[in-house]
C-alpha cells in the first residue's frame, strides 16, 4: 500500500545574482521528480552534493513549497491543506538529521529535547506534562537508553547516543514516515552498525516507513528495499535494491556503484595500476 | 630503511578533569615510497599522531611524555622550532580534511599559493627555477609559473586564469586539488594527508585518490594517509596501521592486515564495515506481505 506519492515535483531557486548586475540565475533543484513509497518500506534517496536530495526532503517535510507537482501523503494532497491542517499532518512525518552534534540544543535536557515535538503538537496529542515525561521514558527505552538519562544534557553523550536521542525525538509523535537525512554519516563504523540495527528493529516493531537519504550506497543497500538515484535534480533511476546493484540501468548508477570503495585490496583500480 | 620511525610516542592532553594520555606508546614505521594508511575510530589518536610528526600539537595543552619520532634519521622531538619550520612544507607536507576551512576565502588562490612558493624559494631557489640572486620580480613570476604548472598537474583546467579566482568559485573536489597542489609546491618527501577525501562525494573521492596514487608513483614521495574509511585504505595504501585508544594495535602489509587480521579489534572493525557484499538483515515484521 502506498503511503507517499511524489508527483512531478519541480523546484527552482533563483540566486541573488551578481554583486553589480543584480540579475539572478535560475537553479533547477528538482526537475519533474515522481516516485511512490509503500508503507513499511525503506526507500533510499541517493545523490551527490547539489543533486537536490535535500530539497526533496525539505519539500516532503513541508519546509518548502514546490513550484509545481504534488505530494500525496496517506491519501491527502499536502498542497491543498491549510496551514493548520499541514501542521497536524507534520506530526506524522518526522525527521532525523545528519549531525547529532549540531541538531540537539546543548542547553536543553534530554527530557525537554524529546518532549519538544509533543509540546509543539500538544493540541493534537492532548498530553499532560506527566504523560509527556512518561512517554519520554518509554521512548528512551525504545532506543535502548536508560530512563534516567532524561535528566542529562547532550554533551554527556557520545555521537551514537546523541543520534539515538535524535531518533527518540523523531518517534515522539508516533509518526508513520521518517525522513532519515544521512543519520549515520557522522558516526564511526562500529556505531553506525548499532544505529542501523536499531533503525531496522524500530521499523519492524512500529511498522515505520523510512525515506533514507544518503550517498553511501552500501548503507542504502543494507537498509532499503529500493532506491532512487537523483542527479542534478532529475530522477535517473528508480529500482529495487537487488536489481540496482546487479544490473544498474543508468550510467550514473553504474558510476556510483563503481566508485564505492571496496575493502578488498585486490579489487583496487589504483593498486593494479601501480603494481603493473 | 624507514623514512619515518615513531617509537613509543606518548602524548597527554590537559583538560578540566586533569591530564589524559591520548597517545600511549605509538609505534609506526613508514618506508620510502610507501603509502601508509592509518585507520581508527574517532578519538583513537590517528590525527594527533599525524600532527605530532610535523610537531603541530600545541604544548600546552599537550605534553609529550616520551618516545621518539625520527624523520630521515633526524629526531623531530628534540628539533628546534626553527628547524621544524624548515621541514614543514619543504620536507613534510600536509593536507587536511576540510578544503573549505583551509583556504582563506579573502584571498585569491594565486596569492595563497605564490606566498608558499616564495617562502620555499627562500631556502631552495632552484625549486621554482631561479637563482638565489634573482630580482624580486623574477622570483614572483617564477613562483607563479610553478603554481600554475602544479594546478595543471592536479587536473585544474585553464590554470593560468583559474589561479586568480577566489576559493568560493571552486567546488569541493577542486579545492582539495588546490590543497594538494599547495602541499606539493615544496616537493616534500613525506606527505601527511589527514582525511583528505572525507568531505567529498564518492565519485570525486575516486578522482582525488587516483590523483594522489599517481603522484606517489611518479614522484619520489612517501605518504601517510589518515582516514577512518577502510575502503579507501584498501584501494590506495601499501601498508596499514590500525589504531585504537592511542596505540597501534596492528600494522603491516595492507593485504595481510585486511585479509587476515590477527588483532581482535581489527577483526571487529573490519566486520562493522558495510560493503556491497554485506548480508542484508533478516526482516521480521507484521506487514511482511507488503514487502515484495
Amino acid at each position: 500500500m502506498t503511503i507517499l506519492q511524489v508527483e512531478n515535483l519541480t523546484k527552482h531557486y533563483v540566486t541573488s545574482g551578481g554583486y553589480f548586475d543584480g540579475r539572478g540565475e535560475t537553479i533547477v533543484a528538482l526537475d519533474d521528480v515522481s516516485f511512490d513509497v509503500r508503507r513499511g518500506e525503506s526507500i533510499g534517496i541517493v545523490g551527490e552534493s547539489g543533486s537536490g536530495k535535500s530539497t526533496l526532503s525539505r519539500i516532503i517535510l513541508g519546509l518548502e513549497r514546490p513550484d509545481s507537482g504534488r505530494i500525496v501523503f496517506d491519501g491527502t494532497d499536502l498542497s491543498t491543506l491549510s496551514k493548520r491542517e499541514l501542521r497536524a499532518i507534520c506530526a506524522r512525518i518526522q525527521v532525523v538529521f545528519q549531525d547529532p552534534y549540531a541538531s540537539l540544543n546543548p542547553r536543553m535536557s534530554v527530557r525537554d529535547l524529546i518532549a519538544e515535538p509533543m509540546e509543539i503538537h500538544r493540541d493534537i496529542l492532548g498530553m499532560s506534562n506527566a504523560q509527556i515525561t512518561d512517554r519520554v521514558a518509554e521512548l528512551l527505552t525504545l532506543v535502548r537508553m536508560e530512563e534516567d538519562h532524561m535528566h542529562r544534557y547532550p554533551h554527556e553523550f557520545s555521537g551514537g547516543q546523541r543520534q539515538r536521542i535524535g531518533i527518540a525525538r523523531a518517534l515522539a509523535c508516533k509518526p508513520q514516515l521518517i525522513v532519515l537525512d544521512e543519520p549515520t554519516s557522522a558516526l564511526d563504523v562500529s556505531v553506525q552498525a548499532q544505529v542501523l540495527s536499531l533503525l531496522i528493529g524500530l521499523q519492524d516493531e512500529l511498522n515505520l516507513t523510512y525515506l533514507f537519504i544518503s550517498h553511501d550506497l552500501a548503507v542504502v543497500r543494507y537498509l532499503c528495499q529500493s532506491a532512487i538515484l537523483i542527479r542534478k535534480g532529475k530522477l535517473v533511476e528508480n529500482a529495487p535494491i537487488e536489481s540496482l546493484f546487479d544490473a544498474p540501468e543508468s550510467d550514473y548508477g553504474r558510476m556510483l556503484i563503481g566508485a564505492m570503495p571496496d575493502i578488498d585490496p585486490d579489487r583496487s583500480p589504483f593498486r593494479l595500476k601501480s603494481e603493473a | 630503511m624507514s623514512l619515518l620511525e615513531i617509537n613509543g610516542l606518548r602524548l597527554a592532553m590537559r583538560s578540566f578533569d586533569g591530564e589524559t594520555e591520548v597517545l600511549n606508546g605509538v609505534d609506526l614505521a613508514v618506508g620510502e615510497n610507501a603509502i601508509a594508511g592509518v585507520v581508527g575510530e574517532t578519538g583513537s589518536g590517528k590525527s594527533l599522531t599525524g600532527l605530532s610528526i610535523s610537531r603541530l600539537v600545541p604544548t600546552p595543552p599537550g605534553r609529550y611524555l616520551g618516545g621518539t619520532i625520527r624523520f630521515d634519521g633526524q629526531d623531530l622531538m628534540t628539533a628546534s622550532e626553527e628547524e621544524m619550520r624548515r621541514l614543514r612544507g619543504r620536507q613534510i607536507g600536509m593536507i587536511f580534511q576540510d578544503p573549505t576551512t583551509n583556504l582563506n576565502p579573502a584571498f585569491r588562490i594565486s596569492t595563497q599559493m605564490v606566498d608558499i612558493a616564495l617562502n620555499v624559494a627562500k631556502s631552495d631557489p632552484e625549486l621554482i627555477g631561479i637563482q638565489a640572486r634573482s630580482s624580486r620580480r623574477a622570483r614572483r613570476v617564477a613562483a607563479r609559473q610553478r603554481c600554475v604548472d602544479l594546478l595543471g598537474q592536479v587536473g585544474i583546467s585553464d590554470p593560468d586564469t583559474r589561479i586568480d579566482a577566489y576559493p568560493h568559485t571552486f567546488s569541493g573536489g577542486m579545492r582539495q586539488r588546490v590543497l594538494i597542489a599547495m602541499a606539493l609546491i615544496g616537493q616534500p618527501r613525506l606527505l601527511i594527508a589527514d582525511e583528505p577525501t572525507t568531505a567529498l562525494d564518492v565519485s570525486v573521492q575516486a578522482q582525488v585518490l587516483e590523483l594522489m596514487s599517481s603522484f606517489v608513483r611518479e614522484r619520489d614521495l612517501t605518504m601517510i594517509f589518515i582516514t577512518h574509511n577502510i575502503g579507501v585504505v584498501a584501494q590506495l595504501c601499501t601498508d596499514v596501521s590500525v589504531m585504537n585508544a592511542g596505540r597501534v594495535v596492528e600494522s603491516g602489509d595492507v593485504r595481510k592486515v585486511l585479509k587476515n587480521p590477527e588483532d581482535s579489534y581489527t577483526k571487529e572493525l573490519l566486520s562493522a564495515v558495510m560493503t556491497r557484499d554485506t548480508p542484508r538483515p533478516a526482516r521480521n515484521r507484521a506487514a511482511a506481505g507488503a514487502v515484495a
